[in-house]
């Protein structure tokens, strides 16, 4: 199964300073400490399906916790880049944040379904557990990542940077919008926070 | 009944073997006597080994058609141990960078689909296993309803056991709010022989 560094990310801090990543089985944060529900909805999930694991029946689960994915494509880099249409990043950009590209997070899709496909002592060592997908490389500043990001699209202009506060306030708004006139629940927040607090990922965290 | 006891155990032996010659037994041809004198049993053919004819697995990806789940597809189809399918509201056009050859497409919105519905079209494609990166569009995020695959194991009629698959629903951007049923992830699981 694939879930979210969001499972051990409240919200409210750093990810960082939560937890150690790569921990094969993070404690489950109470629901209330989430401040949004993706994460809150993936840490629920995460624990129901790593708890139906059950290797003497050969039935496997596993977990691949993601940071931020990009790749070309993706709606919040890759395709705005295409497009030139990156125009405003949210927040100072000073944060470091974890982002992987799409394909290396389909290989360790790959790689834990053959593990687990083979059976036997592996796939047993492997089942119910939870593992973080990282570069394992210092991380980036958003606003270093986007940097080299657009030296790859010279169409896109250079970002400008829309304060924190400012951002937030524009996507309340945006859900609000969405949840009386169009009936739907929107939240662009998320993307916000992912994008302004820092997210560590290193094998050097890992406990396991 | 001591199965360890060498004597027990060379009887079924011999059974097993008589059993096995009496489904490789020589017809002659019509009108064509033989005269030969009837084999002895050393010297009947011998079952050939039974060769395991390499089928591939099957993977079911949901989602196919979303960033993950596309470079998921590709890698697979490269790797070509694999029988894929996948299933997403949307199927990407045939010339469309996301549409990847080699795979099955099904167009169903998995939230719709119940339970019974999924497990069959589990035991129709004879799924391995799921690789689930569908996600709640957020459009549809009131719509969302759990799902639940029923997956009996059969291995053992014995001890038929049940198991329930709870397939979660995944967000990518937004996410309900106001509903506590609803669990956003993605799945990874490798069912037992179906």
């Amino acid at each position: 199964m694939t879930s979210s560094a969001s499972t051990i990310n409240p919200g409210t801090k750093d990810v960082n300073l939560i937890s150690p990543l790569t921990r094969p089985k993070d404690p489950f944060l109470s629901p209330s400490s989430f401040s949004t529900d993706y994460g809150r909805t993936k840490a629920a999930a995460e624990l129901d399906v790593l708890d139906l694991s059950s290797p003497e029946l050969g039935f496997y689960t596993a977990a691949l916790r993601l940071p931020g994915v990009y790749g070309m494509g993706d709606p919040w880099m890759g395709g705005p880049l295409s497009r030139a249409e990156l125009t405003t990043l949210p927040g100072n950009a000073d944060k470091k944040v974890e982002m992987v590209y799409v394909e290396n997070v389909a290989h360790a899709h790959i790689t834990a379904m053959a593990t687990l496909l083979k059976g036997g002592a592996a796939a047993k060592k492997a089942s119910g557990r939870a593992y973080h997908i990282t570069n394992n490389e210092p991380s980036l500043t958003m606003g270093e990542f986007v940097s080299q990001a657009i030296t790859y699209f010279p169409d896109n202009p250079t970002p400008n940077q829309l304060p924190y506060a400012v951002s937030l306030m524009v996507c309340c708004f945006v859900e609000l919008y969405y949840w009386f006139f169009q009936g739907h629940v929107f939240a662009p927040r998320h993307p916000v926070w992912n994008f302004t607090r820092a997210s560590l990922g290193g094998l050097e965290r890992s406990d396991s | 009944m001591d199965f360890l006891n060498p004597a027990t155990m060379a009887k079924y032996a011999a059974i097993a073997a008589i059993t096995t010659h009496a489904t490789l037994r020589i017809i002659p041809k019509k009108g064509k006597p033989s005269k030969a004198p009837p084999p002895k049993p050393d010297d009947l053919p011998q079952p050939a080994p039974r060769l395991k004819v390499p089928s591939k697995p099957t993977l079911l990806v949901t989602g196919g058609g979303g960033l993950v789940g596309t470079s998921i597809l590709r890698q697979l189809t490269s790797l070509g141990t694999y029988n894929i399918i996948s299933i997403d509201l949307f199927l990407p056009p045939p010339k469309s960078p996301r549409h990847v050859p080699q795979v099955k497409y099904i167009k169903a919105n998995m939230s719709d689909q119940t339970a019974q519905e999924m497990a069959q079209l589990l035991l129709h494609y004879k799924v391995n296993g799921i690789i689930h990166t569908a996600g709640v569009v957020f459009m549809r995020v009131r719509a969302v309803k759990w799902l639940a695959i029923t997956i009996y194991i059969t291995n053992n009629p014995s001890t038929r056991r049940r198991m329930i698959l709870t397939l979660y629903e995944t967000s990518i951007i937004g996410a309900a709010r106001s509903s506590s049923s609803l669990r956003c992830t993605y799945a990874l699981a490798v069912l037992p022989s179906l």
